[in-house]
């Protein structure tokens, strides 16, 4: 079994030595992953706190007077950052936005777009979270004696974000992908790292499927462990 | 978990099967390149003045040479405009016939890529801000430094000074250097000034970096186009219409 599998990688040998051995080259995927799961898990931290305070302000707006004041201003967020393409928000970011604030570093930066992109779209998804909980919960928790901020962060939110985790999976996983617009920025994610490799040794095609290889891996292991999450979350439904 | 190990398994053995399809595959040949009826150059329209954009049209000192190229083997010309480090893959992938993009020859790549002879001999240089205080090549290690990504430039930095600041193109360097991202951005001389040239503000920092040599990139195991290339260049050369180009292109 494996001597056919040498026998099998035979003609690659040369490929794999001059693509990943060579000067450490497999160094530029290891850094270009670690860099892509790092840009990826804070920026859906970002944006899962943006997010939760958005969706909070808009379902307040119909009882609290101020909340619906910044409600617009959450609108305006939501459509901007939903209605101009990544590739735009990160050339506006990097060329004009982070000098003004004197923010030099393109990890930042990074993170700065994808965490402030994300949490417009996880916004709305919470928001439908919260909406799609019973309304005798909220009922429920205010005849207990809860003001409606203890009801909505106690009672409310927990099973809203139970009802919107699938569609944060999605998120997430979107994210992993979509971060690969970062290499143009001077970050070195996992794409950026193979196309070091590839401008090195001009062999496109051992370094590209290695990476589709991680990514598909990635999202693999990453729908597994959300399907475990849910399947324990599940546990307290009573039907 | 069994379900995941079954497409990860499978996803390996893909890969293996394409590279080695790849591997194996065949060179181009003349009667390949005249099927087709026209000789398909990838390049990149960034790299003035060896390429850009005049108009919708690709024209620049690399495309005048590519045009005698396709006049030798009795065809017209096309250009596939991509990003620069797409080139070879579309040479590999039989989407282009050749690649004149400024290309310099090194020993790792002609593993995966054949090149013609060289044609012109090129330098690494500093564009800078013009109010930047720059004395010395030492003070690199200091700064940010810009680079166009899969340049020879991008690489020598990487190996010599440090780990650089990688974009998609060399304008968009220039861009992130005005807005202050970068401290200054190294690239192929000629692009160089051409860029001082239409950014006001900024300045070249004449001492070279590295010298390197340009060629034209062709698939593996194409020895008639290879001959082809080589003899068009030693042809114009010969005959002073390569030193007219050079002028054309303020090139010398």
């Amino acid at each position: 079994m494996n001597i056919n599998f040498l026998d099998f990688l035979g003609p690659m040998k040369d490929a794999i030595y001059l693509n990943f051995i060579k000067n450490d080259r497999y160094m530029y995927i290891v850094d270009g992953l670690i860099n892509t799961l790092e840009i990826t898990a804070v920026s859906v931290i970002i944006g899962v706190i943006i997010g939760i305070i958005c969706a909070v302000i808009k379902v307040a707006g119909k009882r609290v007077y101020i909340c619906k004041l910044l409600g617009y201003v959450v609108d305006l967020y939501t459509t901007i950052f939903r209605g101009v393409p990544v590739m735009v928000q990160y050339l506006i970011a990097f060329i004009g936005i982070m000098p003004l604030l004197g923010i030099r570093s393109s990890f930042v930066t990074a993170i700065f777009v994808f965490g402030i992109n994300s949490g417009a779209y996880i916004s709305e998804n919470i928001r439908a979270g919260i909406e799609a909980v019973d309304h005798g919960q909220e009922e429920a928790g205010r005849s207990l004696g809860f003001t409606y901020g203890k009801t909505m962060f106690l009672i409310i939110l927990p099973q809203a974000i139970k009802n919107i985790l699938p569609a944060l999976g999605n998120e997430f996983i979107a994210l992993l992908k979509e971060t690969s617009i970062a290499g143009y920025f001077a970050v070195i994610d996992l794409t950026k790292g193979a196309r070091i490799i590839q401008s090195q040794t001009y062999d496109g095609i051992v370094p590209y499927f290695t990476i589709a290889g991680i990514y598909l891996v990635l999202v693999v292991i990453l729908t597994q462990l959300l399907n475990i999450f849910e399947r324990r979350l599940k546990k307290s439904d009573r039907n | 978990m069994k379900k995941m190990t079954k497409i990860i398994a499978a996803v390996m053995a893909l890969v293996l099967l394409v590279s080695i399809t790849a591997c194996g595959k065949s060179g181009l040949t003349l009667e390949d390149i005249k099927a087709d009826g026209k000789l398909i150059v990838a390049t990149n329209s960034e790299f003035p003045p060896f390429e850009y954009k005049d108009g919708d049209a690709v024209v620049g000192f690399d495309m005048d040479l590519c045009a005698y190229i396709a006049k030798e083997i009795g065809v017209t010309m096309e250009v596939l405009d991509i990003a620069f480090e797409d080139v070879i893959a579309n040479i590999q992938s039989g989407s282009a016939h050749i690649g004149a993009a400024g290309m310099t020859v090194k020993p790792d790549r002609l593993q995966n890529v054949d090149f013609s002879d060289t044609y012109f001999k090129a330098s690494q240089v500093i564009i800078l801000k013009e109010d930047a205080a720059f004395t010395a090549t030492s003070e690199l290690k200091n700064m940010n430094i810009g680079v166009q990504d899969g340049t020879t430039g991008a690489d020598y930095v990487r190996e010599n000074i440090k780990e650089p600041m990688g974009f998609a193109s060399g304008a968009l360097a220039i861009e992130a250097m005005k807005a202050g991202q970068i401290d200054c951005v190294i690239i192929d001389n000629y692009p160089a000034i051409e860029f001082v040239k239409k950014n006001p503000g900024l300045k070249v920092y004449e001492t070279p970096l590295t010298v390197e040599e340009y060629a034209i990139a062709i698939p593996k195991n194409s020895p008639e186009l290879v001959e082809v290339i080589n003899k068009v260049i030693k042809d114009l050369t010969a005959n002073g219409e390569f030193d007219k180009l050079l002028e054309k292109y303020e090139l010398k």
